[in-house]
């Protein structure tokens, strides 16, 4: 009878131990898990982030550049607008004024827009070097 | 050899994560500085003023001339390297916005 009960009681033991060991092994998965998922969150919620702040720089960029085209397409208008053969003819004078300052004022908005980057850019001054 | 010797087959997971990169951002090239040429402008009422002021300037006649159409031409050159230079400094904004956390 106590024989019996003996065997009774190691089966149990090695049962016991078995499933402590599955269940340490299966906790310290579920740790590796946790964790991987954790990092997995982490990394998409990154690329979301980077991926939302790049199209907004890309929208940006695009209406930057659409408002540069009707800069330029304005200032050329002028020359649509007036013709200037006709009028250099008749008042040389007066148009060598205008295109003199005309020059002067592109030129310095030229020196101005290699001056600073960019307002939005917190005012960042280029270097400059003497 | 460890995993080997091991009865109990062990599962070796690969993650990957973005890892947080730091770019020094370049010093940029100093500003332009550009020098105004005068332009004269000539027609038959006063070419022989300019002629005579050339010849007084310069010591002789010499210089480059340019029709009304061409000058219109240097006109768009000049606005169309304006542009460029305007994008690409929008392109050099892009960049340092992407490249740092700043907002």
């Amino acid at each position: 009878m106590s024989k019996v009960l003996l065997g009774v009681i190691a089966v149990l033991i090695s049962i016991c131990g078995f499933l402590y060991w599955q269940n340490s092994s299966l906790a310290s998965l579920n740790q590796a898990f946790e964790l991987r998922d954790q990092e997995q969150k982490l990394t998409i919620e990154t690329l979301q982030t980077d991926f939302e702040q790049q199209t907004k720089g890309l929208l940006d960029l695009q209406s930057k550049n659409q408002e540069i085209q009707l800069e330029m397409n304005r200032y050329l208008d002028i020359f649509k607008r007036h013709e200037l053969s006709k009028l250099a003819a008749a008042k040389p004078g007066l148009i060598e004024k205008r295109v003199n300052n005309g020059t002067k004022q592109v030129f310095d908005s030229i020196e101005q827009d290699s001056r600073i980057i960019d307002s939005l850019d917190n005012g960042l001054q280029l270097q400059s070097n003497p | 050899m460890a995993y080997s010797c091991s009865l109990i087959p062990k599962q070796v997971d690969v993650i990957s994560k973005p890892v947080e990169r730091k770019i020094a951002q370049p010093i940029l090239p100093r500003e332009i500085d550009l020098k105004e040429p005068f332009w004269f402008v000539v027609s038959e009422l006063n070419v022989d003023d300019f002629l005579e002021r050339v010849k007084k300037e310069e010591g002789r006649i010499v210089f480059v001339a340019m029709s009304i159409p061409d000058y219109e031409l240097m006109a768009y050159n000049m606005q169309e390297l304006k542009r460029y230079i305007n994008e690409l400094k929008e392109v050099v904004v892009y960049y340092r916005k992407v490249t740092t956390n700043e907002e």
